[in-house]
C-alpha cells in the first residue's frame, strides 16, 4: 500500500515498504547485558503481541545523566 | 438477572449496552476498571470503545486493569464473559480468547449494518437462535480483522467455536464487502468451554426496532434463558 503510493508519485526502485512501531525506552540497568535484558522482558509481557508481532531491540546505548 | 459492564477509560459503550440489558427485563450494574469487585455479575459485558485510547494496541493496557483479573478468575471459573468489539479486543489481549484483532483490511474505519450467521447454538449466547439464522447487527472499529494461526483457525472450526461468520445480506459469502476482511470471515468466537464469547458487532446497537434491528436483542435473551435454566456454566456444554 505505502510502496504502491510512492511509486504513484514518481518514487520509482522502492522495493519494499513496511511501517512498524519503534518504541524509545529510557530505562535504569547496571550494565547493557541487564538492560537488554530488561526491554527483552518488556517485549514479551506488554509491548508487542506475539500473535501478531515481532521485535528486535535495534540499538542500546549510555544515556549521560 | 445481573449483568456487570465494564468501565474502562475511554470505554463508549457501556450505557448502550446498560441499556439493552434493561430493555431485556434484567439489571446492569457498572465495574469500573479499578475495582476489582463484581458485584455479583451473572455475567460480565466488557463493551465497546477505546479504553485507555487503545495506546501501544487495542485492548493492551486494559488487560492490566485490576478489574480484569477478577474478569480472568470469573471466565475460569465457568462465569459468563462476553466482549463485544474492544471488549474482544481485551480478551485475545488477555489471553482469554485466542487469536487478534488486526487493522481492517480496507485501512477504514467501518461503522454500518453487517450480516452475520449463527454458526452454534451449543453456547449460552445463541442457545436461542437457530443454526444458520441471519442476524443484523452492525459493526464499528478500525481494527477488527480476526487473525490466527491455522492450528488455532482449524481448532475453532473443529470445536464448534466459531460463533458468528460475516454473510452478505442473502445469506451468501460476505466476499470482498466483508467489513475487515476476518480470516474465514470469522465476527465471533468462544473459548473451549464456551463461556467466553468475543464479538466485533455491537449487539446493543441492534436491541430495539427503533435502532434499526432488534436482532441483538436475541443475544441478551439467550444469556438472561440461560442463566435462569442453567445457573452455572461450568463445563456444561
Amino acid at each position: 500500500m505505502v510502496r504502491d503510493g510512492l511509486k504513484r508519485l514518481g518514487f520509482d526502485g522502492v522495493r519494499a515498504a513496511r511501517v512498524g512501531k519503534h518504541i524509545e525506552l529510557e530505562v535504569e540497568a547496571a550494565d547493557e547485558a541487564s538492560a537488554r535484558d530488561l526491554v527483552s522482558r518488556m517485549c514479551e509481557t506488554l509491548l508487542r503481541n506475539p500473535v501478531i508481532e515481532d521485535h528486535r531491540i535495534a540499538s542500546l546505548h549510555q544515556l549521560d545523566e | 438477572m445481573r449483568f456487570g459492564i465494564a468501565v474502562f477509560p475511554g470505554t463508549w459503550s457501556d450505557r448502550d449496552c446498560a441499556s439493552a440489558v434493561t430493555l431485556a427485563g434484567h439489571e446492569p450494574v457498572m465495574l469500573w476498571h479499578k475495582d476489582a469487585d463484581l458485584h455479583g455479575s451473572d455475567c460480565v459485558i466488557l463493551p465497546g470503545g477505546f479504553s485507555y485510547g487503545d495506546y501501544l494496541r487495542c485492548g493492551a493496557v486494559a488487560r492490566f486493569a485490576p478489574l480484569m483479573k477478577s474478569v480472568a478468575d470469573f471466565a475460569r471459573s465457568g462465569g459468563l464473559v462476553w466482549g463485544i468489539c474492544n471488549g474482544f479486543q481485551i480478551l485475545c489481549e488477555a489471553h482469554l480468547l485466542p487469536g487478534a484483532l488486526t487493522r481492517n483490511s480496507s485501512l477504514e474505519f467501518r461503522c454500518e449494518p453487517a450480516w452475520l450467521r449463527v454458526e452454534t447454538t451449543t453456547s449460552p449466547f445463541t442457545a436461542q437462535c437457530s443454526r444458520g439464522d441471519l442476524l443484523r447487527i452492525p459493526v464499528s472499529h478500525g481494527e477488527g480483522r480476526y487473525v490466527a494461526d491455522e492450528v488455532t483457525l482449524a481448532a475453532l472450526e473443529n470445536e464448534g467455536r466459531v460463533v458468528f461468520r460475516y454473510v452478505a445480506r442473502d445469506g451468501g459469502p460476505v466476499g470482498e464487502q466483508s467489513p475487515n476482511g476476518s480470516m474465514r470471515d470469522i465476527a465471533g468466537i468462544l473459548n473451549d468451554r464456551h463461556n467466553v464469547l468475543g464479538m466485533m458487532p455491537h449487539p446493543e446497537r441492534a436491541s430495539e426496532d427503533a435502532l434499526g434491528s432488534s436482532d441483538g436483542m436475541r443475544l441478551f435473551k439467550s444469556v438472561t434463558h440461560a442463566v435462569a435454566h442453567e445457573g452455572s456454566f461450568a463445563n456444561i456444554w
